[in-house]
């Protein structure tokens, strides 16, 4: 695996003051850290660490990160933060891999082909998108493609049915399910009642003639109720008028 | 139309809605989804409205997903009533969103298909939204 250089700078401010500061000027915050090596706060350029990350790998991607005064560093993205809108980076975490020593790390599944019961009315339903493995960080596989197209209706495909490439192992011991063809529901047509029923109210006081242990019929009390707080005040009005 | 089956109390007071969206803002279960770009409510009609133009759309073939629930009532005043003597009777349900939130996914269709369907939702929901697909312009928001 080719890797890709990405240059960081140590960083002198910390919390959410200079963070702001550092992200208006096109840059985030980052941390460095793994291996028994000191933790060092870094600040990368977003656009560098967008660039880094946008191949085939995608964040999977190994990283020869260069500090500034400190040397470079076989790393991985860890973690990160990204903007729910946007969708930006907002924060990232870099990891000090050894490239001989196998690691976790989560590989994208992709599904290749059209399954049978596509064709017969079903819906392919993909139910685990990403897969737990273990390997090494310059072996990492970019996707796991998984072929369904002899999946009918009602099938299902489990991890044990798909072949993973040479030096992944699953870190899963259950054999989970990748994707399943489901049979499609015809929607009910359901027509709405004009007004709609009120739910039931669990504090509702019971009225003071209703004896107490009738229960179950929360709704029935709160009309009560609200019938019983409505009477008494029209007579007070038409009495003060 | 969705609503509660059971409340603790029949009214709410309307509180303030602040921030963005900290959950339910990504793709869990679909390959398409609807994000609102806005704060406000959302009613139980036009959530309703919107799944319906979804599904008549897309026909058969398709799964879809709603990722809000409308659990605040609503109250109103008649018309032509005087103020005070107490606070109106209940009238709708509302989902309360702050911008990011997800409204709807969708999975098993193609993707001309799903931003038509999704767009078609979007014309009933009253706030601005925007059409995330897992394949190009999405990042998981941690």
């Amino acid at each position: 695996m080719q890797e890709v250089e990405l240059k960081a700078e140590l960083r002198e401010g910390f919390g959410k003051g200079p963070s702001y500061r550092l992200r208006q000027k096109g840059f985030i915050p980052a941390v460095y850290y793994g291996h028994g090596e000191k933790n060092l706060h870094l600040t990368v350029a977003e656009r560098d660490l967008e660039k880094a990350v946008s191949g085939m790998r995608g964040l999977n991607q190994l990283l020869k990160l260069t500090i500034q005064g400190k040397g470079s560093f076989d790393v991985l993205l860890k973690a990160y933060q990204a903007h729910p809108i946007k969708r930006n980076f907002t924060h990232a975490d870099f990891i000090h891999v050894d490239l001989h020593q196998k690691i976790h790390v989560k590989v994208p599944i992709k599904i290749v082909g059209k399954a049978v019961g596509i064709k017969e009315g079903g819906i392919l339903e993909h139910i685990t998108r990403e897969l737990d493995v273990f390997c090494f960080p310059n072996k990492i596989p970019n996707c796991i493609d998984v072929d369904v197209s002899e999946l009918a209706i009602g099938q299902n495909l489990h991890l044990n049915d798909i072949k993973l490439p040479d030096g992944v192992e699953p870190t899963n011991k259950l054999n989970v399910v990748i994707a399943a063809v489901i049979v499609q529901k015809e929607e009910e047509i359901v027509v709405a009642p004009a007004a709609m029923a009120e739910p039931e109210v669990l504090t509702a006081k019971k009225p003071e003639g209703e004896e107490e242990g009738a229960a179950g019929k929360a709704e029935g009390k709160t009309e009560g109720k609200a019938e019983a707080k409505a009477e008494p005040k029209k007579e007070g009005k038409k009495e003060g008028k | 139309m969705l609503q509660p089956k059971k409340v603790k109390y029949r009214k709410q007071q309307k509180g303030r809605i602040r921030g963005k969206a900290l959950r339910g803002t990504n793709l869990a279960f679909g390959d398409y989804a609807l994000q609102v770009l806005e704060t406000g409510f959302i009613t139980t009609r036009q959530i309703e409205a919107g799944r319906i133009a979804m599904t008549r759309f897309i026909k058969r073939g398709g799964k879809v997903w709603i990722r809000i629930f409308p659990d605040k009532p609503l109250t109103k005043k008649p018309a032509e009533t005087r103020m005070g003597k107490g606070k109106g009777a209940p009238e709708d349900w509302v989902a309360p969103v702050k911008e990011g939130r997800i409204l709807y996914e969708m999975e098993g269709v193609e993707l001309p298909v799903a931003q038509k369907a999704l767009t078609l939702a979007s014309h009933k929901i009253g706030l601005k939204t925007k059409i995330l697909i897992r394949e190009s312009n999405y990042r998981e928001a941690k």
